[in-house]
Protein backbone atom coordinates (compact mmCIF):
# COMPACT_ATOMS: atom_id res chain seq x y z
CA UNK A 1 0.00 0.00 0.00
CA UNK A 2 1.42 3.35 -1.06
CA UNK A 3 1.46 6.30 1.29
CA UNK A 4 -0.13 9.34 -0.30
CA UNK A 5 0.86 12.61 1.29
CA UNK A 6 -0.37 16.14 0.76
CA UNK A 7 2.16 18.65 -0.53
CA UNK A 8 1.88 22.38 -0.98
CA UNK A 9 5.25 23.61 -2.26
CA UNK A 10 8.36 22.33 -4.03
CA UNK A 11 10.35 22.66 -0.80
CA UNK A 12 8.10 20.13 0.93
CA UNK A 13 8.78 17.35 -1.56
CA UNK A 14 12.19 16.23 -0.31
CA UNK A 15 11.35 15.95 3.40
CA UNK A 16 8.06 14.21 2.66
CA UNK A 17 9.68 11.76 0.27
CA UNK A 18 12.46 11.10 2.76
CA UNK A 19 9.84 10.66 5.47
CA UNK A 20 8.19 7.86 3.51
CA UNK A 21 5.65 9.36 1.12
CA UNK A 22 5.32 7.22 -2.00
CA UNK A 23 2.93 9.57 -3.76
CA UNK A 24 2.00 13.23 -3.40
CA UNK A 25 -1.13 15.22 -4.09
CA UNK A 26 -1.83 18.91 -4.14
CA UNK A 27 -4.31 21.43 -5.45
CA UNK A 28 -4.06 24.38 -7.77
CA UNK A 29 -5.89 27.71 -7.46
CA UNK A 30 -4.55 29.76 -10.35
CA UNK A 31 -4.38 33.51 -10.04
CA UNK A 32 -6.39 33.77 -13.27
CA UNK A 33 -9.19 31.78 -11.66
CA UNK A 34 -9.27 34.12 -8.70
CA UNK A 35 -9.33 37.18 -10.96
CA UNK A 36 -12.28 35.72 -12.87
CA UNK A 37 -14.48 34.23 -10.19
CA UNK A 38 -13.20 35.67 -6.91
CA UNK A 39 -12.93 33.76 -3.67
CA UNK A 40 -16.49 32.46 -3.75
CA UNK A 41 -15.83 29.72 -6.30
CA UNK A 42 -13.08 27.16 -5.98
CA UNK A 43 -11.57 24.86 -8.61
CA UNK A 44 -11.16 22.14 -5.99
CA UNK A 45 -12.24 21.44 -2.42
CA UNK A 46 -9.88 23.97 -0.83
CA UNK A 47 -9.77 27.71 -1.17
CA UNK A 48 -6.96 30.06 -2.01
CA UNK A 49 -4.12 29.86 0.47
CA UNK A 50 -1.69 27.26 1.74
CA UNK A 51 -3.70 24.29 0.44
CA UNK A 52 -3.14 25.25 -3.18
CA UNK A 53 -0.33 26.30 -5.47
CA UNK A 54 -1.04 29.31 -7.63
CA UNK A 55 0.52 28.48 -10.98
CA UNK A 56 1.37 25.67 -13.36
CA UNK A 57 5.04 26.62 -12.97
CA UNK A 58 4.89 26.05 -9.21
CA UNK A 59 3.09 22.77 -9.75
CA UNK A 60 5.71 21.84 -12.31
CA UNK A 61 8.46 22.54 -9.80
CA UNK A 62 6.75 20.16 -7.35
CA UNK A 63 6.50 17.52 -10.06
CA UNK A 64 10.15 17.96 -11.04
CA UNK A 65 11.26 17.53 -7.44
CA UNK A 66 8.99 14.52 -7.02
CA UNK A 67 10.02 12.85 -10.25
CA UNK A 68 13.67 13.29 -9.30
CA UNK A 69 12.87 11.10 -6.29
CA UNK A 70 10.76 8.67 -8.29
CA UNK A 71 7.51 9.91 -6.78
CA UNK A 72 4.29 10.82 -8.57
CA UNK A 73 2.19 13.94 -8.10
CA UNK A 74 -1.57 14.18 -8.45
CA UNK A 75 -3.46 17.45 -8.67
CA UNK A 76 -7.01 18.04 -7.45
CA UNK A 77 -9.62 19.66 -9.70
CA UNK A 78 -12.39 18.09 -7.69
CA UNK A 79 -15.11 20.64 -7.15
CA UNK A 80 -18.61 19.14 -7.04
CA UNK A 81 -19.56 20.32 -10.52
CA UNK A 82 -18.17 22.62 -13.16
CA UNK A 83 -20.39 25.01 -15.11
CA UNK A 84 -19.39 25.47 -18.75
CA UNK A 85 -17.12 28.48 -18.28
CA UNK A 86 -15.24 26.84 -15.41
CA UNK A 87 -15.01 23.50 -17.24
CA UNK A 88 -13.52 25.30 -20.23
CA UNK A 89 -10.99 27.03 -17.99
CA UNK A 90 -10.06 23.78 -16.23
CA UNK A 91 -9.73 21.87 -19.48
CA UNK A 92 -7.25 24.44 -20.73
CA UNK A 93 -5.48 24.34 -17.37
CA UNK A 94 -5.28 20.55 -17.54
CA UNK A 95 -3.82 20.80 -21.03
CA UNK A 96 -1.12 23.16 -19.78
CA UNK A 97 -0.39 20.91 -16.82
CA UNK A 98 -0.07 17.89 -19.04
CA UNK A 99 2.13 19.71 -21.58
CA UNK A 100 4.40 20.82 -18.76
CA UNK A 101 4.45 17.36 -17.20
CA UNK A 102 3.37 19.03 -13.97
CA UNK A 103 1.14 16.21 -12.71
CA UNK A 104 0.82 12.47 -13.15
CA UNK A 105 -2.94 12.37 -12.60
CA UNK A 106 -5.92 14.65 -12.16
CA UNK A 107 -8.26 14.11 -9.23
CA UNK A 108 -11.75 14.92 -10.51
CA UNK A 109 -15.31 14.68 -9.15
CA UNK A 110 -17.77 15.74 -11.84
CA UNK A 111 -18.44 12.70 -14.06
CA UNK A 112 -19.33 14.99 -16.95
CA UNK A 113 -15.95 16.67 -16.64
CA UNK A 114 -14.22 13.28 -16.26
CA UNK A 115 -15.70 12.20 -19.59
CA UNK A 116 -14.79 15.53 -21.20
CA UNK A 117 -11.23 15.38 -19.88
CA UNK A 118 -10.76 11.83 -21.14
CA UNK A 119 -12.15 12.80 -24.52
CA UNK A 120 -9.93 15.86 -24.92
CA UNK A 121 -6.80 14.51 -23.23
CA UNK A 122 -7.00 10.76 -23.80
CA UNK A 123 -3.49 10.15 -22.48
CA UNK A 124 -4.09 11.76 -19.10
CA UNK A 125 -4.61 9.72 -15.98
CA UNK A 126 -7.72 10.52 -13.95
CA UNK A 127 -8.55 9.57 -10.38
CA UNK A 128 -12.16 9.78 -9.24
CA UNK A 129 -12.30 11.97 -6.15
CA UNK A 130 -13.99 10.79 -2.98
CA UNK A 131 -16.53 13.52 -3.75
CA UNK A 132 -17.74 11.33 -6.63
CA UNK A 133 -19.22 9.07 -3.92
CA UNK A 134 -18.24 5.52 -4.73
CA UNK A 135 -19.99 3.41 -2.12
CA UNK A 136 -20.11 0.10 -3.98
CA UNK A 137 -18.30 -1.88 -6.65
CA UNK A 138 -20.75 -0.86 -9.37
CA UNK A 139 -20.00 2.81 -8.70
CA UNK A 140 -16.30 2.02 -8.92
CA UNK A 141 -16.84 0.24 -12.23
CA UNK A 142 -18.96 3.11 -13.54
CA UNK A 143 -16.18 5.60 -12.80
CA UNK A 144 -13.55 3.25 -14.24
CA UNK A 145 -15.60 2.90 -17.42
CA UNK A 146 -15.62 6.69 -17.71
CA UNK A 147 -11.84 6.57 -17.77
CA UNK A 148 -10.70 6.70 -14.16
CA UNK A 149 -7.59 4.71 -13.32
CA UNK A 150 -8.15 4.99 -9.59
CA UNK A 151 -11.17 5.56 -7.41
CA UNK A 152 -10.84 7.31 -4.07
CA UNK A 153 -13.45 5.70 -1.89
CA UNK A 154 -15.81 7.31 0.57
CA UNK A 155 -14.57 8.13 4.06
CA UNK A 156 -17.42 6.26 5.70
CA UNK A 157 -17.01 2.76 4.33
CA UNK A 158 -16.51 -0.15 6.70
CA UNK A 159 -13.74 -2.66 6.16
CA UNK A 160 -16.33 -5.28 5.18
CA UNK A 161 -17.65 -2.92 2.51
CA UNK A 162 -14.14 -2.25 1.26
CA UNK A 163 -13.67 -6.01 0.93
CA UNK A 164 -16.85 -6.28 -1.15
CA UNK A 165 -15.72 -3.44 -3.40
CA UNK A 166 -12.27 -4.94 -3.79
CA UNK A 167 -13.78 -8.29 -4.76
CA UNK A 168 -16.32 -6.69 -7.10
CA UNK A 169 -13.88 -4.44 -8.95
CA UNK A 170 -10.47 -6.11 -8.69
CA UNK A 171 -9.06 -4.36 -11.75
CA UNK A 172 -9.41 -0.80 -10.41
CA UNK A 173 -6.89 0.90 -8.12
CA UNK A 174 -8.53 1.85 -4.83
CA UNK A 175 -7.48 4.62 -2.50
CA UNK A 176 -8.74 5.07 1.04
CA UNK A 177 -8.41 7.62 3.81
CA UNK A 178 -5.92 6.97 6.57
CA UNK A 179 -5.25 10.02 8.63
CA UNK A 180 -6.24 13.49 9.71
CA UNK A 181 -9.55 14.61 8.36
CA UNK A 182 -13.10 13.39 8.06
CA UNK A 183 -16.45 14.78 7.04
CA UNK A 184 -19.66 14.55 8.99
CA UNK A 185 -21.70 14.17 5.81
CA UNK A 186 -20.86 12.14 2.75
CA UNK A 187 -18.74 14.74 1.00
CA UNK A 188 -20.33 14.26 -2.39
CA UNK A 189 -23.80 14.64 -0.93
CA UNK A 190 -22.93 17.83 0.92
CA UNK A 191 -24.12 20.85 -1.02
CA UNK A 192 -22.72 23.42 1.37
CA UNK A 193 -19.78 25.61 0.63
CA UNK A 194 -16.65 26.18 2.64
CA UNK A 195 -15.96 29.29 0.64
CA UNK A 196 -17.36 31.88 2.98
CA UNK A 197 -14.73 33.46 5.19
CA UNK A 198 -15.99 33.96 8.69
CA UNK A 199 -18.84 31.51 8.49
CA UNK A 200 -17.00 28.36 9.37
CA UNK A 201 -17.94 24.90 8.23
CA UNK A 202 -21.66 24.16 8.00
CA UNK A 203 -21.56 20.76 9.70
CA UNK A 204 -19.61 22.20 12.64
CA UNK A 205 -22.25 24.83 13.34
CA UNK A 206 -23.13 24.79 17.03
CA UNK A 207 -26.74 24.01 16.29
CA UNK A 208 -29.54 24.41 18.71
CA UNK A 209 -31.58 21.25 18.39
CA UNK A 210 -35.20 20.56 19.04
CA UNK A 211 -36.25 16.96 18.71
CA UNK A 212 -39.92 16.22 18.41
CA UNK A 213 -42.04 13.18 17.78
CA UNK A 214 -43.85 13.27 14.48
CA UNK A 215 -47.61 13.48 14.43
CA UNK A 216 -49.82 14.54 17.28
CA UNK A 217 -47.34 13.63 20.02
CA UNK A 218 -45.07 16.62 19.36
CA UNK A 219 -42.68 17.58 22.09
CA UNK A 220 -40.92 14.89 24.10
CA UNK A 221 -42.20 15.40 27.62
CA UNK A 222 -41.20 12.20 29.37
CA UNK A 223 -38.18 13.23 31.54
CA UNK A 224 -36.48 9.85 31.11
CA UNK A 225 -36.72 10.07 27.34
CA UNK A 226 -35.66 13.71 27.35
CA UNK A 227 -32.61 12.76 29.37
CA UNK A 228 -31.71 10.08 26.86
CA UNK A 229 -31.99 12.51 23.96
CA UNK A 230 -29.97 15.11 25.87
CA UNK A 231 -27.27 12.52 26.39
CA UNK A 232 -27.30 11.56 22.72
CA UNK A 233 -27.03 15.20 21.65
CA UNK A 234 -24.04 15.66 23.98
CA UNK A 235 -22.43 12.55 22.55
CA UNK A 236 -23.10 13.89 19.06
CA UNK A 237 -21.25 17.07 19.99
CA UNK A 238 -18.40 14.93 21.27
CA UNK A 239 -18.35 13.07 17.96
CA UNK A 240 -18.16 16.37 16.06
CA UNK A 241 -15.32 17.44 18.38
CA UNK A 242 -13.43 14.31 17.38
CA UNK A 243 -14.00 15.13 13.72
CA UNK A 244 -12.59 18.59 14.42
CA UNK A 245 -9.35 17.15 15.80
CA UNK A 246 -10.51 17.65 19.37
CA UNK A 247 -9.60 21.30 19.26
CA UNK A 248 -6.65 20.66 16.94
CA UNK A 249 -4.63 18.94 19.63
CA UNK A 250 -1.59 16.73 19.20
CA UNK A 251 -0.71 13.45 20.83
CA UNK A 252 2.42 12.94 22.91
CA UNK A 253 4.15 11.84 19.72
CA UNK A 254 3.06 15.12 18.15
CA UNK A 255 0.62 13.34 15.89
CA UNK A 256 -2.52 15.28 15.12
CA UNK A 257 -5.44 13.88 17.09
CA UNK A 258 -7.76 13.92 14.12
CA UNK A 259 -9.52 10.98 12.49
CA UNK A 260 -7.26 7.98 12.20
CA UNK A 261 -7.07 4.61 10.48
CA UNK A 262 -3.64 3.48 11.68
CA UNK A 263 -4.79 0.27 13.29
CA UNK A 264 -6.68 -0.74 10.11
CA UNK A 265 -3.48 -0.78 8.07
CA UNK A 266 -3.04 -4.59 8.30
CA UNK A 267 -6.54 -5.19 6.95
CA UNK A 268 -6.11 -2.55 4.23
CA UNK A 269 -2.85 -4.13 3.09
CA UNK A 270 -4.44 -7.59 3.08
CA UNK A 271 -7.34 -6.24 1.02
CA UNK A 272 -4.97 -5.00 -1.65
CA UNK A 273 -5.81 -1.32 -1.24
CA UNK A 274 -3.45 0.53 -3.53
CA UNK A 275 -3.00 3.76 -1.65
CA UNK A 276 -3.66 5.22 1.79
CA UNK A 277 -4.29 8.92 1.92
CA UNK A 278 -3.11 11.43 4.50
CA UNK A 279 -5.33 14.48 4.40
CA UNK A 280 -4.33 18.08 5.01
CA UNK A 281 -2.87 19.99 2.09
CA UNK A 282 -3.19 23.14 4.15
CA UNK A 283 -1.32 21.75 7.16
CA UNK A 284 2.17 22.81 8.07
CA UNK A 285 5.11 20.70 6.95
CA UNK A 286 5.81 19.35 10.43
CA UNK A 287 2.34 17.89 10.72
CA UNK A 288 2.58 16.38 7.27
CA UNK A 289 5.93 14.77 8.03
CA UNK A 290 4.79 13.37 11.38
CA UNK A 291 1.73 11.90 9.69
CA UNK A 292 3.77 10.30 6.91
CA UNK A 293 6.26 8.89 9.42
CA UNK A 294 3.47 7.43 11.50
CA UNK A 295 1.82 5.67 8.58
CA UNK A 296 5.15 4.40 7.28
CA UNK A 297 6.11 3.05 10.69
CA UNK A 298 2.88 1.08 11.03
CA UNK A 299 2.82 -0.11 7.43
CA UNK A 300 6.42 -1.27 7.59
CA UNK A 301 5.83 -2.93 10.95
CA UNK A 302 3.20 -5.12 9.31
CA UNK A 303 5.13 -5.69 6.10
CA UNK A 304 8.19 -6.73 8.06
CA UNK A 305 6.28 -9.70 9.37
CA UNK A 306 4.70 -8.71 12.67
CA UNK A 307 1.13 -9.94 12.95
CA UNK A 308 -1.95 -7.74 12.86
CA UNK A 309 -2.35 -7.65 16.65
CA UNK A 310 1.23 -6.56 17.19
CA UNK A 311 0.85 -3.96 14.45
CA UNK A 312 -2.31 -2.59 16.03
CA UNK A 313 -0.54 -2.46 19.37
CA UNK A 314 2.24 -0.47 17.73
CA UNK A 315 -0.37 1.86 16.21
CA UNK A 316 -1.99 2.43 19.58
CA UNK A 317 1.36 3.03 21.24
CA UNK A 318 2.37 5.48 18.53
CA UNK A 319 -0.85 7.44 18.74
CA UNK A 320 -0.57 7.43 22.50
CA UNK A 321 -4.24 8.10 23.04
CA UNK A 322 -5.91 4.79 23.79
CA UNK A 323 -8.56 6.43 25.94
CA UNK A 324 -9.37 8.63 22.97
CA UNK A 325 -9.58 5.48 20.86
CA UNK A 326 -12.11 3.95 23.26
CA UNK A 327 -15.20 5.65 21.85
CA UNK A 328 -14.18 4.98 18.27
CA UNK A 329 -15.34 8.47 17.30
CA UNK A 330 -11.93 9.22 15.75
CA UNK A 331 -11.80 6.01 13.74
CA UNK A 332 -12.14 5.77 10.01
CA UNK A 333 -12.52 2.00 10.40
CA UNK A 334 -13.98 1.41 13.82
CA UNK A 335 -14.18 -2.35 13.50
CA UNK A 336 -10.40 -2.54 13.07
CA UNK A 337 -9.84 -1.75 16.75
CA UNK A 338 -8.57 -4.64 18.78
CA UNK A 339 -10.70 -4.69 21.91
CA UNK A 340 -7.94 -6.36 23.91
CA UNK A 341 -5.74 -3.34 23.36
CA UNK A 342 -8.18 -0.55 24.07
CA UNK A 343 -9.30 0.19 27.61
CA UNK A 344 -12.97 0.69 28.16
CA UNK A 345 -13.94 3.87 29.96
CA UNK A 346 -13.66 3.43 33.70
CA UNK A 347 -17.08 4.97 34.16
CA UNK A 348 -19.89 3.88 31.92
CA UNK A 349 -21.34 6.89 30.14
CA UNK A 350 -25.04 7.15 29.79
CA UNK A 351 -27.98 9.49 30.24
CA UNK A 352 -28.25 11.15 33.63
CA UNK A 353 -31.31 10.34 35.65
CA UNK A 354 -33.65 13.30 35.68
CA UNK A 355 -34.11 15.13 39.00
CA UNK A 356 -36.46 13.34 41.39
CA UNK A 357 -39.14 16.00 41.15
CA UNK A 358 -39.37 15.39 37.40
CA UNK A 359 -39.64 11.61 37.59
CA UNK B 1 -35.14 -3.86 -10.09
CA UNK B 2 -36.70 -7.24 -10.82
CA UNK B 3 -40.04 -5.79 -9.75
CA UNK B 4 -39.50 -2.73 -11.88
CA UNK B 5 -38.80 -4.84 -14.95
CA UNK B 6 -42.37 -6.07 -14.86
CA UNK B 7 -43.91 -2.71 -14.07
CA UNK B 8 -45.71 -0.67 -16.72
CA UNK B 9 -43.82 2.48 -17.74
CA UNK B 10 -41.25 2.30 -14.91
CA UNK B 11 -38.89 5.06 -13.82
CA UNK B 12 -36.01 4.47 -11.42
CA UNK B 13 -34.74 7.53 -9.61
CA UNK B 14 -31.06 6.94 -8.84
CA UNK B 15 -28.77 8.81 -6.53
CA UNK B 16 -25.85 6.45 -6.89
CA UNK B 17 -23.71 5.83 -9.96
CA UNK B 18 -23.59 2.12 -9.20
CA UNK B 19 -27.37 1.84 -9.20
CA UNK B 20 -27.40 3.71 -12.50
CA UNK B 21 -24.98 1.16 -13.94
CA UNK B 22 -27.11 -1.75 -12.76
CA UNK B 23 -30.36 -0.23 -14.03
CA UNK B 24 -28.83 0.41 -17.42
CA UNK B 25 -27.57 -3.15 -17.60
CA UNK B 26 -31.20 -4.25 -17.24
CA UNK B 27 -32.42 -1.69 -19.75
CA UNK B 28 -34.53 0.16 -17.18
CA UNK B 29 -35.24 3.86 -17.70
CA UNK B 30 -33.41 6.00 -15.21
CA UNK B 31 -34.06 9.43 -13.72
CA UNK B 32 -31.11 11.15 -12.08
CA UNK B 33 -32.06 12.07 -8.54
CA UNK B 34 -31.42 15.40 -6.91
CA UNK B 35 -28.43 13.97 -5.04
CA UNK B 36 -26.61 13.71 -8.36
CA UNK B 37 -27.69 17.13 -9.63
CA UNK B 38 -24.96 18.98 -7.84
CA UNK B 39 -25.45 22.62 -6.92
CA UNK B 40 -24.62 24.85 -4.00
CA UNK B 41 -27.53 24.47 -1.61
CA UNK B 42 -25.94 25.98 1.44
CA UNK B 43 -28.84 27.56 3.33
CA UNK B 44 -26.56 30.34 4.57
CA UNK B 45 -26.02 31.75 1.08
CA UNK B 46 -29.01 34.12 0.99
CA UNK B 47 -27.30 36.01 3.79
CA UNK B 48 -23.93 36.26 2.10
CA UNK B 49 -22.84 39.45 0.44
CA UNK B 50 -19.63 40.88 -0.94
CA UNK B 51 -18.62 41.94 2.58
CA UNK B 52 -18.26 38.26 3.46
CA UNK B 53 -16.16 37.61 0.38
CA UNK B 54 -13.62 40.35 0.82
CA UNK B 55 -15.48 42.56 -1.64
CA UNK B 56 -15.78 39.90 -4.35
CA UNK B 57 -19.16 39.40 -5.96
CA UNK B 58 -20.85 36.05 -5.33
CA UNK B 59 -19.89 33.85 -8.29
CA UNK B 60 -22.49 32.85 -10.91
CA UNK B 61 -21.87 29.16 -10.05
CA UNK B 62 -23.84 29.66 -6.83
CA UNK B 63 -26.93 29.79 -9.04
CA UNK B 64 -25.94 27.03 -11.42
CA UNK B 65 -26.17 23.25 -11.24
CA UNK B 66 -24.97 20.11 -12.97
CA UNK B 67 -28.09 19.99 -15.13
CA UNK B 68 -27.01 23.13 -16.97
CA UNK B 69 -23.45 22.03 -17.73
CA UNK B 70 -22.79 20.87 -21.30
CA UNK B 71 -20.41 18.10 -20.26
CA UNK B 72 -22.91 16.73 -17.76
CA UNK B 73 -25.71 16.87 -20.32
CA UNK B 74 -23.51 15.00 -22.79
CA UNK B 75 -22.90 12.34 -20.14
CA UNK B 76 -26.63 11.99 -19.55
CA UNK B 77 -27.24 11.67 -23.27
CA UNK B 78 -24.51 9.04 -23.52
CA UNK B 79 -26.28 6.98 -20.88
CA UNK B 80 -29.73 7.54 -22.30
CA UNK B 81 -30.98 9.52 -19.29
CA UNK B 82 -33.78 11.85 -20.24
CA UNK B 83 -34.84 13.31 -16.91
CA UNK B 84 -33.12 14.85 -13.91
CA UNK B 85 -34.52 15.98 -10.59
CA UNK B 86 -33.44 19.19 -8.99
CA UNK B 87 -33.75 21.32 -5.88
CA UNK B 88 -34.16 25.07 -6.10
CA UNK B 89 -31.72 26.60 -3.63
CA UNK B 90 -32.73 29.39 -1.29
CA UNK B 91 -30.57 31.85 -3.24
CA UNK B 92 -32.38 30.87 -6.47
CA UNK B 93 -31.32 29.27 -9.72
CA UNK B 94 -30.40 30.83 -13.03
CA UNK B 95 -32.29 29.58 -16.06
CA UNK B 96 -30.36 26.67 -17.58
CA UNK B 97 -29.29 26.90 -21.22
CA UNK B 98 -31.94 25.77 -23.72
CA UNK B 99 -32.32 22.10 -24.50
CA UNK B 100 -31.13 19.42 -22.17
CA UNK B 101 -33.06 16.81 -20.25
CA UNK B 102 -36.58 17.06 -18.91
CA UNK B 103 -36.58 18.25 -15.32
CA UNK B 104 -38.45 17.60 -12.12
CA UNK B 105 -38.37 20.25 -9.39
CA UNK B 106 -38.81 19.44 -5.71
CA UNK B 107 -40.61 21.90 -3.44
CA UNK B 108 -40.67 23.06 -0.74
CA UNK B 109 -37.97 20.92 0.88
CA UNK B 110 -34.44 21.04 -0.47
CA UNK B 111 -31.60 18.77 0.48
CA UNK B 112 -28.66 20.52 2.13
CA UNK B 113 -26.48 17.52 2.89
CA UNK B 114 -26.71 13.86 3.62
CA UNK B 115 -24.42 11.16 4.88
CA UNK B 116 -24.23 7.78 6.49
CA UNK B 117 -23.79 9.03 10.05
CA UNK B 118 -27.16 9.43 11.69
CA UNK B 119 -28.02 11.04 15.00
CA UNK B 120 -31.42 9.39 15.30
CA UNK B 121 -30.10 5.97 14.38
CA UNK B 122 -27.64 6.25 17.27
CA UNK B 123 -30.52 6.24 19.76
CA UNK B 124 -30.11 3.53 22.36
CA UNK B 125 -26.91 2.14 20.87
CA UNK B 126 -23.60 1.59 22.63
CA UNK B 127 -20.75 3.97 21.81
CA UNK B 128 -19.15 1.53 19.39
CA UNK B 129 -22.26 1.62 17.18
CA UNK B 130 -23.07 5.31 17.47
CA UNK B 131 -22.39 7.72 14.61
CA UNK B 132 -21.15 5.11 12.23
CA UNK B 133 -22.73 3.83 9.03
CA UNK B 134 -25.25 1.27 10.28
CA UNK B 135 -25.31 -2.25 8.87
CA UNK B 136 -29.03 -1.90 8.49
CA UNK B 137 -31.53 0.78 9.40
CA UNK B 138 -35.04 0.33 10.73
CA UNK B 139 -35.71 4.01 10.05
CA UNK B 140 -36.37 5.42 13.52
CA UNK B 141 -36.46 8.80 11.77
CA UNK B 142 -40.01 7.94 10.72
CA UNK B 143 -40.98 8.98 14.24
CA UNK B 144 -38.70 11.93 14.96
CA UNK B 145 -37.92 15.28 13.38
CA UNK B 146 -35.05 17.49 14.44
CA UNK B 147 -35.28 21.21 14.04
CA UNK B 148 -31.98 23.06 13.80
CA UNK B 149 -31.37 26.70 14.43
CA UNK B 150 -28.22 28.71 14.03
CA UNK B 151 -28.36 31.33 16.76
CA UNK B 152 -25.41 33.26 15.36
CA UNK B 153 -27.37 34.25 12.29
CA UNK B 154 -29.95 37.00 12.29
CA UNK B 155 -31.60 37.02 8.93
CA UNK B 156 -33.90 39.96 9.43
CA UNK B 157 -30.92 42.28 9.66
CA UNK B 158 -29.70 41.36 6.21
CA UNK B 159 -26.28 40.09 5.34
CA UNK B 160 -24.54 42.82 7.30
CA UNK B 161 -26.10 41.52 10.51
CA UNK B 162 -24.33 38.20 10.27
CA UNK B 163 -21.49 38.11 12.74
CA UNK B 164 -18.08 37.37 11.34
CA UNK B 165 -16.56 34.58 13.36
CA UNK B 166 -13.11 35.79 12.33
CA UNK B 167 -13.89 39.18 13.81
CA UNK B 168 -13.99 37.57 17.21
CA UNK B 169 -17.61 38.35 17.94
CA UNK B 170 -18.77 36.17 20.78
CA UNK B 171 -22.34 35.60 21.81
CA UNK B 172 -22.95 36.40 25.46
CA UNK B 173 -23.25 33.22 27.51
CA UNK B 174 -26.69 34.18 28.70
CA UNK B 175 -27.90 34.37 25.11
CA UNK B 176 -26.87 30.77 24.65
CA UNK B 177 -28.18 29.53 27.96
CA UNK B 178 -31.52 31.22 27.44
CA UNK B 179 -31.97 29.22 24.28
CA UNK B 180 -31.43 25.88 25.88
CA UNK B 181 -32.15 23.07 23.48
CA UNK B 182 -35.69 21.81 23.39
CA UNK B 183 -36.87 25.20 24.58
CA UNK B 184 -36.39 27.15 21.40
CA UNK B 185 -38.49 30.26 20.87
CA UNK B 186 -41.73 29.63 19.03
CA UNK B 187 -41.89 29.86 15.27
CA UNK B 188 -42.17 33.46 14.21
CA UNK B 189 -40.67 34.74 17.46
CA UNK B 190 -37.14 33.93 16.40
CA UNK B 191 -35.22 35.37 13.49
CA UNK B 192 -32.60 32.62 13.43
CA UNK B 193 -32.71 30.55 10.25
CA UNK B 194 -34.46 27.23 10.75
CA UNK B 195 -33.41 24.00 9.11
CA UNK B 196 -34.57 20.45 9.57
CA UNK B 197 -33.01 17.08 9.92
CA UNK B 198 -34.74 13.86 9.05
CA UNK B 199 -32.55 10.89 9.78
CA UNK B 200 -29.17 11.58 8.25
CA UNK B 201 -30.22 14.43 5.96
CA UNK B 202 -30.46 18.17 6.50
CA UNK B 203 -33.15 20.09 4.64
CA UNK B 204 -34.07 23.71 4.08
CA UNK B 205 -37.62 24.80 3.35
CA UNK B 206 -38.67 27.17 0.61
CA UNK B 207 -41.06 29.62 2.22
CA UNK B 208 -42.42 33.07 1.45
CA UNK B 209 -40.37 34.97 -1.10
CA UNK B 210 -37.99 32.04 -1.69
CA UNK B 211 -40.93 29.78 -2.55
CA UNK B 212 -42.45 32.37 -4.88
CA UNK B 213 -39.08 32.79 -6.60
CA UNK B 214 -38.73 29.02 -6.96
CA UNK B 215 -42.18 28.69 -8.48
CA UNK B 216 -41.41 31.55 -10.89
CA UNK B 217 -38.28 29.68 -11.90
CA UNK B 218 -40.32 26.53 -12.46
CA UNK B 219 -42.83 28.43 -14.59
CA UNK B 220 -40.13 30.08 -16.68
CA UNK B 221 -37.97 27.04 -17.21
CA UNK B 222 -39.24 25.26 -20.25
CA UNK B 223 -37.70 21.89 -19.41
CA UNK B 224 -39.37 21.62 -16.00
CA UNK B 225 -42.53 19.66 -16.68
CA UNK B 226 -43.00 18.01 -13.32
CA UNK B 227 -43.07 19.30 -9.75
CA UNK B 228 -42.87 17.07 -6.71
CA UNK B 229 -44.60 18.69 -3.75
CA UNK B 230 -43.82 17.10 -0.41
CA UNK B 231 -46.15 18.36 2.31
CA UNK B 232 -44.00 16.70 4.96
CA UNK B 233 -40.26 16.32 5.30
CA UNK B 234 -39.14 13.69 2.80
CA UNK B 235 -37.56 10.48 4.00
Amino acid sequence: MHILSPVASPEEVEPLADGGADELFCGIFPTEWYERWGRGAWPNRRGPGPANVESVDELGAIADAAHARDRKVFVALNQQFHPDDQAEFLLELARRIQDRGAADAFIVTDPGFIALLKQELPDCSIFASTVSVALNSDSVKFLAELGCDRVILSRHLALSELAEIRAGAPEVELEVFLLNDNCYFEEGFCSTTHTMPGFGVYCMTPWELQITRDGADGAIVDPEERARWDFLVEEHREYLRHLAHRGHGDSRAKLPLGPCGLCAIPELIDLGIHSGKIVGREANLYRKIRSVQAVRHIRDTYLEGRDAKATKAAAGELRGDLRGCASGYSCYYREARDRDLIPFPTRARGPRRPPRKQR
Amino acid sequence: MEVMEGAPDPEIVVNDWGVLRRARARGLPVVLGRGLDRSVRDPRLPDVGPEHLGGDAPPPSWKQASHGASAFRALMKRFGIERIETDVPLQGLASPPPGGPAMTAHVPWGMVASGRVCLVNAWGKPASLRFVAPKHCDAPCRRFTIELRAPWSRREGGAGALPMVDAGEILPLTAVLNRRRNKLPAEGADAAPRFWQKGNTHFYKLEGEALRRALDWVAQTERVDRVVVAPELPM
